[in-house]
């Protein structure tokens, strides 16, 4: 098994990946690199890496929590109330169309 | 009694017909969401940086009545900020919809109906609505 043309394509298929789990692949790749040498002397199997590489790419990595998600919308919610502020501070500046 | 038989048989060719129907229609309805979290979550940042676009026009000073919107403008204008609003809030709800849906169906649930495509497709384009009047305008270096 040629595993070096194996963590190439695992690490072109994980460029899909961005934010934490882009991170998390190349930590995982990282991590299947170094134990190259290992696996192809057949002192550890490939396996739990290859298992871990597919379910990062299932699931994208972890699933954001609802709070994080809360926070996000939070943001683009206070941005858009900024705008709106502004809106009705030009109603008063400048009445009428 | 041939009749009856006949009768039965036509019954049953038809409950069988709608019953392939039926499933036939259950199973186009059952979709499974193929997005993760993370890639919703960039669909948020792109939002988030056209927002912040927004949020810098308008701290621009008032541009004076009757002047036109212009690209690159070093003043916002009324009209033009009033539409940016508008699409801002389109964005808002068409994205918070696509959010409060993904936490509800993670990727790789299977649910029924193919509300997860549309609701993918209106927060894209009331995000492009929104990044279309910005990049029109050349607002936030768009």
């Amino acid at each position: 098994m040629n595993w070096t043309a194996v963590l190439q394509a695992l690490g072109e298929a994980a460029s899909i990946l961005t934010g934490p789990a882009a991170a998390q692949a190349e930590q995982l790749i990282g991590l299947f690199e170094q134990a190259l040498p290992a696996i192809e002397k057949g002192v550890i199997s490939a396996q739990p890496f290859i298992i871990d590489a597919f379910k990062l790419l299932g699931n994208g990595g972890q699933p954001i929590p609802a709070d994080q998600w809360a926070a996000k919308l939070a943001l683009l919610k206070a941005q858009t109330d900024a705008v709106d502020a502004q809106v009705q501070q030009d109603d008063q500046d400048q009445p009428g169309n | 009694m041939k009749r009856i038989s006949l009768l039965l048989g036509i019954a049953a060719v038809a409950l069988t017909l709608s019953g392939c129907a039926s499933l036939k229609s259950a199973l186009a309805t059952h979709v499974t969401n193929p997005l993760n979290d993370q890639h919703v979550a960039a669909i948020g940042d792109a939002l988030g940086t056209a927002q912040a676009a927004a949020v810098a026009y308008a701290a621009l000073p008032l541009c004076p009545k009757g002047t036109a919107p212009a690209p690159a403008s070093t003043c916002h204008d009324k009209q033009l900020l009033r539409s940016i609003d508008a699409a801002m809030h389109a964005a808002d709800k068409a994205y918070a919809d696509l959010v409060t849906y993904q936490q509800a169906n993670p990727q790789g649930s299977t649910v029924v109906g193919g509300n997860f495509s549309q609701l993918l497709t209106q927060a894209q384009s009331a995000i492009g609505a929104l990044t279309g009047i910005e990049q029109a305008y050349k607002i936030g270096g768009a």
